[in-house]
């Protein structure tokens, strides 16, 4: 069924099931929400650890771009009649993931987050690129190129951090404390709404597979630096 | 205390015209000097340092020594936010701050990655420090309208980016500008 659809406009949108329509929602609000907790609880923040002003300013640019994503998908949200209660953090019942709810400490921790965390939401956004909702997938395509630099933002300086041995413990230290909470980014399995998104094209894949997929990288990834993941209890990866 | 919001929009509006980064290393005009010295009265140093270059100007932006004074300007800011916030209400006060990085969004990334061009420099993560630099300048500038203090120094530092300068913070006793 999802093959052929392609939902060209909100005018279009509206025609559509209301199970599309609701789908199209609930992953509106789930990226408008989230990046703007990531903005709020990781990239402002952030901007005190940074060692250097060349960082501070870097920082605070992409903390501007998180907030942008946001903007982005609040309006798309909003164009298809959201409330705007619904995608605002503050205003909304709807709980943050919850790798927002670890407090950041350290600049050793934000360029863990960058390293790891945005390469999370990279995942999540490849899996736009061919969603049926034609604005949903040029928001995703939009979004990208950006999403790609914070995760480079991230190797760059981890690659700084480690040179020593005092900042590759830290690091190491960092991603104990963060990588457990990462792979809960990408929903439950069985999820009811992740089949909804699949069947309607929205999205491609299961949570299992992105989580899977997503545990495999980020393996390669810190591999790159001669630093390990720590064991996770399974339900974290259920 | 009046909140002057007016004053921050008014920034907002002016972020897209700006000739942000078009006068890097260029001789500072007699304008371009006052502003710096009213920059520099901030962080209770005097004289000038004129930064020739880009990479000059990576390099002292590179240096840790740099880093309290930009966290005491976070501080400086967040006391003027909270005071803004507490006379006009906090919703409001964020939400005209909000459109400080609203408006800069664009146009200041656009412009350093001309400016970096122009120079043959390609340079990515360059682009967002000129841009994040500039887009901070801004907001901690209407700040300090909001909370009527046009003689702030982040007045001056905004006036220097908004002159198509690079200010680079205080660096061994002197107020660096690009």
């Amino acid at each position: 069924m999802s093959a052929a659809l392609e939902v060209k406009t909100p005018a279009e949108l509206a025609a559509q099931p209301q199970e599309y329509q609701d789908a199209v929602a609930k992953i509106l609000i789930s990226h408008a929400i989230n990046e703007l907790y990531g903005a709020q609880v990781f990239d402002e923040p952030a901007v005190a650890y940074a060692p250097t002003p060349y960082w501070k300013w870097l920082t605070c640019r992409v903390a501007m771009e998180e907030y942008g994503h946001h903007v982005r998908f609040f309006n798309l949200g909003r164009e298809i009649g959201i409330p705007e209660e619904k995608m605002i953090p503050d205003r909304t019942a709807k709980r943050p993931l919850s790798i927002f709810e670890t407090p950041l400490t350290s600049w050793e921790e934000f360029c863990v987050i960058k390293l790891l965390g945005d390469m999370a939401e990279i995942l999540q956004v490849e899996d736009l690129l061919h969603c049926t909702y034609v604005p949903l997938r040029n928001a995703g395509r939009a979004t990208m190129p950006e999403e790609r630099f914070h995760a480079k933002f991230g190797e760059d300086s981890v690659g700084e951090l480690v040179k020593t041995p005092a900042g590759k413990a830290k690091v190491q230290a960092a991603i104990d404390t963060i990588w457990p909470t990462l792979p809960s980014f990408f929903g439950r399995s069985k999820s009811k709404n992740n089949a909804l998104f699949i069947k309607w094209g929205i999205k491609q894949r299961t949570n299992e597979e992105m989580r899977a997929d997503y545990v495999e990288r980020a393996k390669a990834l810190v591999a790159k630096f001669d630093l390990t993941l720590p064991e996770l209890p399974a339900e974290a990866l259920a | 205390m009046i909140v002057d919001l007016d004053a921050v929009r008014a920034i907002a509006q002016a972020m897209r015209a700006r000739p942000w980064f078009t006068r890097l290393g260029a001789p500072l005009a007699d304008d371009e000097l006052a502003l710096a010295l009213g920059a520099a009265a901030g962080y209770h140093v005097t004289g000038i340092e004129a930064v020739p270059d880009l990479a000059a100007a990576r390099a002292l932006a590179l240096e840790p020594a740099g880093a309290p004074a930009a966290d005491a300007d976070a501080v400086e800011a967040r006391l003027l936010r909270d005071r803004a916030a507490a006379a006009a209400g906090e919703k409001r006060v964020l939400a005209d701050l909000s459109s400080i990085v609203d408006a800069a969004l664009e146009p200041t990334i656009a412009a350093a990655r001309t400016a970096l061009g122009a120079v043959g420099v390609v340079d990515d993560e360059l682009a967002r420090v000129l841009a994040g630099a500039a887009a901070l300048g801004a907001y901690h500038a209407a700040l300090a309208h909001a909370c009527g203090k046009p003689e702030h120094p982040f007045v001056a530092i905004d006036r220097l980016f908004a002159r198509g300068r690079l200010p680079l913070g205080p660096h061994r006793g002197h107020y660096a500008v690009l």
